[in-house]
């Protein structure tokens, strides 16, 4: 099914701006569109129009023509129309009618009134393609964030949709799982679907993309295959995310057309240490921050989570916790942060054991940023949830207000300080929610996949927000599928499987293992022979910059 | 009963309502809150019982008040002293076993229900399924309000809110948890309402039931004897 877009433009209900303006685009069956853009630059929105359920179900004001296949796709249900959408929010998106993931992946075919063998065997064969089988008995609310995603996806599958609209299909999954939903994305567009993905990780989409659109401020800025703008400058004038290695090579100076796969990069790197670089001093020994004991935990009737787990994490380590979907690593900081407490073993934070202490008790000195910031905010604006922690604090007001201006304009949202956290877009919510946790300048800092959704401009920023507080001493233990995020902010790397941790080492050494992606950086400091501590992309990027001018 | 048909522990909660507003109060209708409180009991659903109580006791005792105490003479004398109103107490008890009934009855149903065999069950008989839908919605509604109060009161918690300890301090925690909730909600239900007509939910058409549950002849025969006993109630009460 083609998509022929006309001036279209599009402004939510009481709001004054644009959120897309002016778009016009041709989008083809048998391909992979992947748009893209800085936060708020109109991706989200333009998957919403041309699912028809923007303004149909958002609201909002329509100019212009969406024409597919010969009809307005407002007028028509989506469903029906052989459309598939997924939004950003996996959380949201469950059906609430199923009692297990079987029925759930079954919810599109029933609503379309298969015969029952018919939705069995494509329910079977959705479950075996995204590779969430063994999920099929689970009850859909008790999913983890990267199974919710994969279980909404098998349910598009299953309805065997001709349109695909995806908004950030990939913020929660797990590597393996990227590679098998991209895998599918492919086939899916192949055999003649269109499949249209918003997506600020380019090196999910590197390889699976046909054509690459970026959006700036609701305008189509850059339309053309994904190689040549990844490579080239225009995407990252436009404040849009390159691949991991387009950006390491930027930021070294590399001259456009740069190379966009670490392999590429590798070619261009001297096979030869660098002398002169050495690791940074290891940080002294402190009392851990936090420290699980031979720590057992399972959720009321269910499996258990945690078996025997032990870890600690002192003054400055900045830690990353890495593993499957469903290895129970929510769950760890769940009881770092005394949300919930261990069967067995103990969980000490700050210090002293969690056992009948609330998470009240440890904040303001811990921050936790919860996997979905959209439940996480609470307060009228943007400013006043930033102060919601420090009033309970009982600081005065004008320290309050002074720290508040500053964290606001450390993670660049002074500019909608007085909106309402609410009123932003997701990934904007996610920043909202990380300033509110740092306002008080905790010692602990439990973060569940700070960068989920951001673009480049923004990750970078919580890399330095993360990376300036590290070295003031901050202990930072972080969830992450990111990894070009994990090895530029984090030092130490765990690795969580089947309830246990089955690695505790320098990140470099958890990055470099087959489960988890390897970022540039890091391949480029392994060619270079560069220590660890001075395997950054900046400290990378001055190398190959030395190296370049020899 | 939570083997038996959607439909069949429906009519039994609906013929129990039925029967608490036909049957004649006092002695049957306390009769009958009794039964079903044992009924319930007896069923697995004791925690119905105790949250019926919950209920209706402050209603009780506020009907007490209102009509056994301060209701109109003729008046009788309490043993220790001071006098109720005949009338009042009477009418008290008559709609104080009703509510008991009704309340429990109600909760006992809820506790049985199956939001997912319920609407298999709707689709199976092609009932229309928007108000299918709806009824399952609005009974689920509570569980995900619930949900979604418990992560929001957790995000407060990791800031710094005390909710826990003295009666006043949970008292005092009340007003900055409803207002987020509230708003919480609807921005919720923004989203739900894109993922339940991107799923197809609102779509109108015939639908197919995935695993329908099972109608056995029992169910059957309790469902038509629910009804009988109904109409035999009625025609018995309307009787001169």
């Amino acid at each position: 099914m083609r998509f022929i877009t006309q001036r279209l433009a599009f402004r939510y209900p009481a709001q004054e701006q644009l959120a897309l303006d002016g778009v016009d685009l041709t989008i083809l069956p048998g391909e992979v569109t992947w748009l893209t853009g800085a936060l708020g630059s109109g991706t989200s929105t333009l998957l919403l129009t041309l699912s028809g359920l923007a303004p149909r179900i958002t609201g909002g004001v329509r100019t212009g023509a969406v024409e597919c296949n010969g009809h307005d796709p407002a007028e028509r249900h989506p469903l029906v129309d052989g459309i598939a959408y997924l939004g950003a929010a996996p959380g949201l998106q469950l059906s609430g009618v199923a009692k297990c993931v079987r029925d759930e992946i079954a919810v599109g075919p029933m609503n379309l009134g298969w015969p029952r063998e018919r939705i069995v065997a494509a329910v079977a064969e959705a479950m075996r393609r995204v590779g969430v089988s063994q999920l099929a008995d689970r009850a859909p609310a008790a999913l983890s964030g990267g199974e919710t995603q994969r279980v909404l996806l098998a349910a598009l599958l299953a309805a065997a949709p001709r349109v695909w609209l995806l908004d950030e299909p990939f913020s929660a999954l797990d590597r393996s799982s990227r590679h098998t939903v991209g895998i599918l994305l492919q086939e899916l567009a192949r055999a003649g679907a269109t499949v249209v993905v918003s997506c600020e990780d380019a090196d999910s989409m590197v390889d699976i993309a046909d054509r690459l659109i970026v959006l700036q401020r609701g305008s189509v800025a850059l339309d053309d295959a994904p190689h040549p703008l990844l490579a080239g400058d225009a995407l990252l004038a436009a404040g849009a995310s390159t691949t991991d290695a387009a950006t390491l090579a930027a930021v070294a100076l590399f001259r456009a057309p740069r190379p966009i796969s670490t392999a590429a990069l590798l070619l261009q790197v001297p096979l030869r240490v660098v002398p002169g670089v050495e690791a940074l001093p290891a940080a002294p020994p402190d009392a851990p921050r936090l420290a699980l004991q031979q720590v057992n935990f399972g959720y009321k009737s269910g499996p258990p989570i945690l078996t025997e787990t032990n870890l600690t994490v002192a003054a400055g380590d900045a830690v990353g916790l890495f593993g499957m979907n469903g290895a129970g690593k929510s769950t760890l900081l769940r009881l770092a942060m005394a949300l919930e407490h261990p069967i067995g073993g103990v969980v000490r934070t700050l210090g002293e054991a969690t056992a009948g202490r609330g998470p009240e008790d440890l904040a303001p000195r811990v921050g936790f940023l919860f996997p979905q910031p959209e439940r996480q905010l609470f307060a009228a604006s943007v400013r006043a949830e930033c102060a919601v922690a420090p009033m309970l604090a009982g600081w005065e007001p004008d320290r309050i207000r002074a720290a508040t201006s500053a964290v606001l304009a450390e993670l660049d949202l002074l500019d909608v300080a007085n909106e309402h956290p609410y009123d932003l877009p997701l990934p904007r919510r996610r920043l909202v929610a990380l300033a509110s946790i740092l306002v008080t300048d905790p010692i602990l800092l439990l973060l569940d996949e700070p960068t989920a959704g951001l673009d480049g401009a923004s990750r970078e920023r919580v890399v330095a927000v993360l990376r300036k507080r590290v070295a003031q001493g901050v202990a930072v233990l972080a969830i992450t599928h990111d990894a070009a995020f994990a090895h530029e902010a984090l030092d130490r790397g765990l690795l969580l499987s089947q309830g246990r941790i089955v690695h505790d080492g320098a990140v470099r050494d958890v990055l470099n293992d087959r489960e988890l992606s390897r970022p540039a950086a890091l391949a480029v400091a392994l060619r270079l022979g560069l220590p660890s501590g001075a395997d950054r992309r900046l400290d990378v990027a001055k190398v190959l910059t030395s190296a370049q001018r020899m | 009963m939570k083997r038996a048909h959607p439909f069949t522990s429906g009519a039994i909660a609906l013929a129990l309502i039925a029967l608490a507003l036909i049957l004649p109060a006092p002695r049957t209708t306390i009769g009958l809150y009794l039964m079903i409180c044992i009924g319930s009991w007896l069923a697995g659903a004791g925690r119905a019982v105790w949250l019926g109580l919950l209920v209706v006791v402050p209603l009780w005792l506020l009907l007490f008040v209102m009509h056994g105490v301060l209701g109109d003479p003729p008046r009788f004398a309490m043993p220790w002293g001071g006098t109720l109103s005949a009338a009042g107490v009477a009418w008290t008890l008559e709609q104080g076993s009703r509510l008991g009934a009704i309340v429990t009855a109600s909760l006992a149903f809820a506790t049985w229900f199956d939001p997912h065999r319920f609407l298999q069950a709707a689709i199976e008989r092609r009932w229309p399924w928007s108000a299918a839908f709806l009824l399952v919605a609005t009974l689920d509604a509570a569980e995900r309000f619930g949900e979604q109060a418990r992560q929001l009161r957790e995000a407060q918690r990791t800031r710094g809110l005390r909710v826990r300890g003295s009666f006043t301090l949970r008292a005092r925690a009340i007003p900055a948890l409803v207002f987020p909730l509230l708003l919480a909600s609807l921005t919720e239900a923004d989203d739900r309402a894109l993922a339940l007509e991107s799923r197809g939910l609102t779509h109108r058409g015939v639908r197919t039931a995935i695993d329908p549950p099972r109608d056995t002849p029992s169910d059957r025969v309790v469902r038509w004897g629910a009804l009988a006993i109904v109409v035999a109630a009625l025609i018995w009460r309307v009787s001169p």
